[in-house]
């Protein structure tokens, strides 16, 4: 074969030994004129035959993709029909037609402009403006485009979420693809300090609503290549991108899967705060306890990873989601591993206590006041019974209506602009906290007692001092139909609902005082110093149970 | 990675089908509470009324004597690792007889249970609430109960290992303040006179003990580990023993005898003496009371559990929840036609004596024709 080629495609001299040279340039002149030519006609028999390959959109496409460039332009334009922040960029480039769709305030112009329309249309340096494009899209993607992301695309619905996501959808007369040139840019909230969970010594940095914002947080908190980041989409119309965040040789067995599993069900049209995804994923969803960990810290998220669990970020929303999630592990704070041991197992008592507080504490003042003054000793029994004769309501009234302005106070103050903030803390604090005694409706002790409550559910996770105060009005109902015995019931009510709940197969009172959990308590209600704490949690199940002396720890 | 790694992983993952089972100290505490219940404020005055001074010796044969009973029950439970003793009765004893043992441990239970929650409402009655009717004290802790027992077992135990780590040293707490007021010389004559009288109390102490029985019902739940099992049960009934006798010890050093005849709630009598003057320290009772209440609940909720779980497998029923359902009602009317003092007295002594034949004349038997069975069938055909 070889050498018949070289019998083909031998010296002009030898073929034509009488030609001048003259004679010879002509020829060549003619060979390269039907080179140009042939090529041109290929290229129409392409696009010709690509014509004929344009089969009809299938049913979950709104259009197929042509080769023509005309063709696709009222379909796109019918897509994005009324969006006036879609902007269309027509231009001739290398030869060929071509089209620049995106989204005014979510594209960096900058980017696409150096990137795509210089390269394509030739800048003052460029010199081969007349070369025409190639043809073949992955030698575009190679050799022309010097976007770091950019994907081929065929389906008409990847073309307009691409577009939707903030980058820009690149259309040459000729093919029959898309192209999506990453050009994200968007405005968005800085790194802040989280605004639910700030803290005194550890990070300060927390997330915002940017999904890749919020994982560089995490990747940068731990280089281990078994960290894997999962994204999905989520919602028929909103495409929400959900990451999920795990460690690939530590997760627990069959977790991944089964969120996966549960995500998938998921059927929704829209997700705008990550508390629809938790309702979705939860078992229980009337409980008013949080079945996932809600936290805004990226600390937060890593600890929990490499404990065996997984960090589910919602795009859009600051709020990441932990699975599986127990009682204790919202009840901790990242502060608790920034002060020593001893004071951090002082802390996590008084926080603990103070949970305890913010359900019972206006339970236990009905139930005493009205049934059992008895129990207190007598001069406090006494002074108790003066407060109380100034005012005209029975303890139940009195404790409610305290409780319905201090649960409109708090709602107040969140929706409140925070300027002003500080001027409704004043007249709901000190003015209404004062004239409500003078004016006979309530007594001191109850506004103590009804101020102790508030701080108190302030003082842990906000969805859980939410779950705690939503558990307030029984406990008040019940003390005061039955007294104490009545806050005993409800108390064990709600240990025995805490103990049936499940987050992910694990029981969401975890390993507090599980005796078969016993490594655990060294981490729980107190913490023990770190070198004690070798193992990871027993209760999450992680596939690598040792933290320190082992080396896959 | 080999089978021996997977599998020491698997057990390793806290997961919830591993937490329906329970290691064999959990079991232990699951009997303690379970033991405990309401008995521990009405039954002290029951043992000392008889055995005066010498209760204490009582309640350590008691002690002795019961956990021997338990034992025999793990021995026999043993021999059928994956049944609970309403599969195995009616194999051991006949399908009539059988059942009929099934039922004799249903009907205890029953007794039991209604007794508590008499004695319950009664005393929180009688303390807290006056003027309250006992029908809503028993309804109030009716109300939780039911909706504990329709939970699964996983839910029971954490629970209970909750209330005795919390209540436990609380209630403990409360109680060892009343040393304050301990008189030795009310205990004297310490040693006993009358042995036959002794012993005879010991067996009269059952009510202390009761609900051990449920060991035949809770065996296959606890992973197989035999010889801890064996010192669990004794642990279990070693550190009854122990609070028992300090109740017994501090109770008769404080009010004496003859003071404890007329008080109805010796215990709670007790507590109530305490004061510190200028202090906090005073009226006790209350919170001992309190404490009280997550206690009896825990007792009541297992036998109640208990008992739908047993009518559940006698009559092939997948779920125990609705037998929780239909048990209740039956329960609460029971308790609440035991309105006298008189009439709980004699059901007690009749559910004594049903468990005392139960404990000491059933169980030996069963076991004898257990271990007749397994002799006369061949090896390798397995125990049942």
């Amino acid at each position: 074969m070889k050498k018949n080629n070289a019998k083909n495609f031998c010296k002009l001299s030898k073929v034509q030994p009488t030609a001048t040279h003259s004679a010879a340039k002509q020829q060549l002149t003619k060979l390269t004129e039907l080179i140009a030519q042939s090529s041109h006609v290929g290229k129409e028999i392409e696009q010709v035959v690509a014509s004929f390959r344009q089969v009809a959109a299938p049913d979950n496409e709104p259009f197929a993709l042509s080769s023509v460039l005309s063709e696709n332009i009222p379909l796109i334009r019918t897509a994005f029909e009324d969006c006036d922040d879609v902007k269309f960029r027509f231009f001739t480039g290398k030869g060929r037609e071509a089209l620049l769709v995106y989204l005014d305030g979510m594209t960096d112009i900058t980017l696409l402009e150096k990137n795509v329309l210089e390269i394509l249309m030739g800048s003052k340096n460029t010199a081969n403006t007349q070369q025409s494009i190639p043809i073949d899209p992955s030698s575009l993607e190679k050799d022309l485009i010097t976007s770091a992301s950019m994907t081929t695309m065929t389906n008409a619905s990847e073309t307009l979420d691409a577009v939707l996501t903030g980058n820009a959808l690149l259309i040459i007369d000729g093919i029959n693809k898309g192209f999506s040139i990453g050009s994200k840019s968007h405005v968005k909230r800085a790194i802040e300090e989280a605004k639910t969970e700030a803290v005194a010594q550890g990070a300060h940095d927390g997330f915002n609503e940017t999904l890749s914002d919020n994982i560089v947080l995490i990747r940068r908190r731990a280089r281990d290549t078994n960290m894997k980041i999962r994204i999905l989409q989520l919602g028929e119309r909103s495409k929400t991108s959900i990451a999920l965040v795990y460690i690939a040789n530590l997760v627990k067995p069959g977790l991944l899967e089964e969120i996966e599993r549960r995500i998938e069900l998921i059927s929704t049209d829209i997700i705008i705060v990550s508390q629809t995804v938790q309702e979705f994923l939860c078992e229980h969803p009337w409980t008013p306890f949080p079945l996932l960990q809600r936290t805004e810290r990226p600390d937060v998220v890593t600890a929990a990873i490499y404990e065996g669990r997984v960090g589910i970020l919602v795009d859009t929303t600051p709020m990441a989601l932990i699975a599986p999630c127990t009682y204790n592990s919202t009840m901790q704070s990242i502060d608790d591993y920034s002060a020593a041991p001893v004071t951090a197992s002082f802390i996590r008592l008084l926080r603990h206590f103070a949970a305890f507080i913010s359900i019972f504490m206006p339970g236990i003042y009905i139930a005493v006041v009205s049934y059992h003054p008895g129990m207190l000793p007598t001069s406090l029994a006494i002074s108790i019974a003066e407060l109380r004769a100034r005012t005209p309501f029975p303890a139940f009234l009195e404790v409610l209506l305290m409780l319905v302005v201090l649960e409109i106070f708090q709602e107040a103050i969140i929706r409140t602009p925070s300027k002003i903030v500080t001027a409704a803390s004043v007249v709901g604090g000190f003015v209404i906290g004062t004239t409500i005694v003078q004016a006979g409706i309530s007594n001191p002790l109850l506004v103590v007692v009804m101020a102790v409550t508030a701080i108190t559910s302030f003082s842990m996770n906000y969805s859980l001092g939410l779950a705690f105060r939503t558990l307030r009005l029984p406990i008040i109902l019940l003390s005061s139909i039955l007294g104490l015995y009545g806050v005993m019931l409800g108390a064990l009510a709600i240990l025995i609902h805490m103990c049936s709940l499940m987050s992910f197969g694990e029981s969401y009172i975890g390993g507090l005082f599980d005796i078969t959990l016993l490594e655990d308590w060294k981490d729980a209600l107190v913490r023990l110093p770190i070198k004690f704490s070798k193992a990871r949690p027993k209760q999450y199940g992680s596939q690598d149970h040792m933290r320190q002396g082992d080396k896959n720890g | 990675m080999d089978r021996k790694t997977i599998c020491a992983k698997v057990i390793r993952m806290a997961n919830l089908e591993q937490k329906a089972k329970m290691s064999p100290l959990q079991l232990s505490i699951v009997l303690v509470t379970l033991c405990f219940g309401v008995s521990m404020i009405t039954s002290t005055s029951e043992i000392i009324a008889p055995a005066k001074q010498s209760a204490w010796v009582s309640i350590i044969w008691g002690g002795v004597i019961f956990c021997g009973a338990a034992l025999l029950m793990v021995k026999l439970g043993n021999l059928f690792p994956n049944d609970t003793f309403v599969e195995y009765m009616p194999k051991l004893w006949g399908q009539f007889f059988g059942t009929l043992i099934v039922w004799w441990l249903n009907v205890i239970m029953v007794l039991m249970f209604s007794i508590a929650l008499a004695n319950f409402s009664r005393t929180i009655t009688f303390f807290l609430f006056d003027r309250t009717p006992t029908e809503v004290i028993a309804l109030g802790l009716m109300s939780v109960c039911i909706y504990g027992a329709l939970q699964d077992f996983g839910t029971i135990l954490r629970m209970m290992q909750i209330v005795f780590f919390i209540i436990g040293p609380s209630i403990n707490t409360v109680w060892l303040s009343s040393l304050i007021n301990f008189q030795p010389e009310n205990l004297s004559p310490l040693w006993p006179e009358d042995w036959g009288n002794t012993i005879t109390v010991s067996f009269q102490a059952w009510p202390a003990f009761g609900g051990y029985e449920y060991i035949l019902l809770l065996l296959p739940l606890v992973h197989p580990k035999k010889k801890s099992l064996t010192f669990s049960i004794s642990a279990a009934f070693g550190f009854i023993i122990i609070n028992y006798t300090s109740f017994v010890l501090i109770t008769i050093a404080v009010l004496s005898p003859q003071g404890i005849q007329s008080s109805p709630y010796p215990i709670l009598e007790v507590i109530r003496g305490v004061q510190i003057p200028g202090t906090f320290v005073e009226r006790l009772e209350g919170y001992f009371m309190l404490f009280w209440i997550p206690i009896a609940l825990s007792s009541h909720l297992i036998v109640l559990w208990g008992l739908a779980q047993t009518r559940m497998r006698q009559n092939q029923y997948m779920d125990h929840r609705p037998l929780v359902l239909i048990l209740a009602p039956l329960l609460y009317t029971l308790s609440i036609l035991l309105d006298s003092l008189e009439a709980i007295n004699a059901l007690n002594k009749l559910d004594t004596w049903l468990a005392l034949i139960f404990s000491f004349m059933i169980i030996p038997i069963s076991l004898i024709l257990a271990w007749r069975k397994k002799r006369s069938v061949p090896q390798n055909s397995g125990a049942t």
